[in-house]
């Protein structure tokens, strides 16, 4: 029998009142950890929104704004740029592929993209991973549409539906391409990123959907149905921006300064894992604020659990009187209570990982209908055992208090028993 | 020639606050001997038990056991002779409610390494030990050994308490009212079991109670006496 039985054992004389600190503490493990977890986890899924492209370029703004509506589909480009300056730069010798993004249109509050056959070839997400078709095929026809998982699940469409873009975004009283409707041809699989809620068509849709369009309204009068559009000349001759993969990444800089010093065309080229760095840097306050807060819910449960060995003190008194009259030495009663909170917070830590993983487990799914995040249920990072470590050391420490406290009480009261 | 197993000397103890508590000229004890030190309530009993066992330091005064010195020990010291060579017995609650009978009997074992290997000396085992000596209390009922000590009568506690002071044969048995809480009849069982299993293991036994009626039992008797000073004295 060691001391730690004899701690299991007085524990377990108190179990009733510790199992609750022991389920508080547990508690706020769980937020600890799953505020962590989330945080992780929305950044990989942020910084996986695009990966392989080596430089997007668009009208001159922030690097910021540009990311935004060319990856994320979030406000709207400050200026397009024309077909030509595409041109002349996709054809750099550095250049491997390029894919032109034309934005502006929606349908039903989702984002039409227009864009050429090589998104599906080169548009890359994740760790590299490559956009694949949960049914159908790309576009081929001109009123052919591929849609994105979400948009498919949340507007219950499947191939062969038809769908009318609307001008401009938003989902009430738009103007709408209704003389030119759509006709889904493919359905992507889910990504986890905004092309899950993206219609994507071709260029020359976006072109033949406007032919009759100026700044933004239909003109009167000069109506073009969609089997006269067939045969017009549909060369776009502006798009929003355009993504380049460089055939070696030591000539993304070289190229980034080329395209920022364009004559033709105020134009600017940003890497997209340094903007999304800056960007998530924007959202680093909200993710501190949560952390802190997950961080003094610990601390309080640690402080409950203080208090509550320090009142238990008194009545095990005895228990400690008789532990010296059986010749326990004060470091025994000091190495008791120690134990006693580290049990406490180790088991709390337990029951916490545990109580995690069951409502990872469970409330994934759930979360990926609700929210479209996928919340990967995976095994602690090393930062997350570090926490998990530091809770239980202060679990230690908060047992240091009421140790040294008994360790003073069995020096005064020896072993006579007061009643 | 007989061995001291006790001696003090013009001991004083005060507490904190100065008011002197208790003085003792002159105490003696030799190995083997059993003495009663009759005291009322507050007369320092617990005091003289406290100094006895190393736990409080006199103010002035010398006082020796086994023939260790303890002003000359340390704290840690002090801790270890008092595991390794003194048993006690308290009026009651002796016993960790939430330890079985034969964890209670071995606690001075697991602390003592002195006292484990008498016991195994003697019996073989801690755990024999304990039965045994359970048996020799008068606790035959042996299903009852793996039940939690809460469950048990007072008068069965005690003898419990008895037990776990002899076992490991330590030289003093130190004993504070330890029938107190006991009938007439439980009490002098209790008495003439504490004092023959002192015999069996040559272990010196020192009784404090206020209770005269037990006087008879010993041969060598003391009386704490209020001193001139306020205080008790031996």
């Amino acid at each position: 029998m060691t001391l730690f039985h004899l701690t299991w054992k007085s524990f377990l004389n108190r179990k009733a009142t510790l199992l609750m600190m022991l389920l508080s503490i547990s508690m706020s493990v769980v937020l600890l950890l799953g505020v962590d977890i989330i945080r992780q986890q929305a950044k990989e899924g942020f910084s996986s929104t695009v990966s392989s492209t080596d430089l997007i370029v668009g009208a001159r703004s922030g690097q910021i704004n540009l990311l935004l509506y060319s990856v994320f589909h979030i406000g709207n480009a400050t200026n397009n740029i024309t077909w030509k300056s595409y041109e002349n730069i996709s054809q750099d010798a550095n250049v491997k592929w390029s894919i032109p993004l034309s934005l502006g249109d929606s349908h039903r509050g989702f984002r039409v993209l227009g864009t050429s056959s090589a998104y599906f070839e080169h548009y890359r997400y994740g760790a590299k991973q490559p956009l694949a078709f949960s049914q159908g095929r790309g576009f081929e026809g001109l009123f052919d549409v591929v849609i994105g998982a979400e948009v498919a699940k949340k507007l219950g469409y499947n191939l062969g539906s038809p769908v009318v873009i609307a001008h401009g975004m938003g989902s009430a009283s738009l103007m709408k391409h209704d003389d030119k409707p759509f006709n889904v041809v493919g359905i992507l699989k889910p990504t986890g990123t905004p092309v899950d809620n993206t219609l994507i068509v071709s260029l020359e849709a976006i072109e033949a959907i406007h032919v009759d369009w100026q700044s933004g309204v239909q003109l009167p009068g000069s109506k073009v149905t969609a089997e006269q559009v067939l045969k017009m000349n549909l060369k776009p001759k502006q798009i929003t921006a355009f993504m380049l993969g460089l055939n070696s990444r030591l000539s993304t800089f070289h190229l980034q300064r080329k395209i920022n010093q364009y004559r033709n065309e105020p134009l600017m080229a940003i890497l997209p894992g340094l903007a999304l760095q800056e960007l998530w840097g924007m959202f680093s306050f909200v993710e501190k604020t949560l952390f802190a807060i997950s961080g003094l819910v610990v601390v309080s449960g640690v402080l409950g659990l203080l208090a509550l060995l320090l009142s238990s003190l008194n009545e095990r008194r005895r228990e400690m009187a008789i532990l010296r009259s059986v010749g326990a030495r004060p470091i025994h009663i000091l190495t008791l209570l120690i134990l006693e909170s580290l049990l406490v917070t180790l088991l709390s830590v337990l029951l916490g990982i545990g109580v995690l993983y069951l409502v990872m487990f469970y409330a994934s799914p759930l979360i990926q209908d609700q929210f479209g995040v996928r919340l990967a249920v995976q095994g602690l990072s090393l930062w997350q055992w570090q926490l998990v470590g530091m809770v239980v050391a202060a679990g230690a420490l908060a047992g240091l208090v009421p140790g040294y406290r008994a360790y003073r009480h069995s020096l005064a009261d020896g072993m006579s028993i007061k009643l | 020639m007989k061995k001291l197993a006790v001696t003090i000397d013009d001991l004083l103890f005060k507490w904190g606050d100065g008011t002197p508590c208790l003085t003792i000229p002159k105490f003696q004890l030799y190995h083997g001997e059993k003495v009663f030190i009759k005291g009322p309530s507050g007369s320092g009993k617990s005091t003289l038990l406290n100094i006895l066992g190393g736990v409080l330091a006199p103010e002035d005064g010398d006082i020796k056991v086994l023939g260790h010195d303890y002003a000359l020990m340390k704290m840690s010291q002090l801790d270890k002779f008092r595991a390794d060579h003194i048993g006690f017995i308290f009026q009651q609650f002796n016993l960790l409610p939430f330890l079985s009978l034969l964890e209670n009997v071995c606690l001075p074992c697991r602390f003592s390494s002195t006292r484990r290997a008498r016991a195994i000396d003697e019996f073989g085992s801690v755990e024999q030990g304990a039965e045994a000596l359970l048996k020799r209390l008068g606790l035959m009922d042996k299903h009852l050994y793996q039940q939690n000590a809460a469950a048990l009568s007072v008068g069965q506690q005690q003898r419990v308490s008895a037990a776990r002071a002899i076992l490991g044969s330590p030289e003093i048995i130190i004993a504070d009212e330890p029938t107190s809480a006991l009938d007439v009849d439980a009490r002098d069982q209790f008495l003439a079991l504490l004092l023959s299993q002192c015999e069996l293991s040559g272990s010196t036994l020192i009784f404090v109670s206020h209770d005269s009626a037990l006087e008879h039992h010993f041969s060598q008797k003391l009386r704490l006496t209020p001193s001139s000073n306020g205080g008790y004295s031996l």
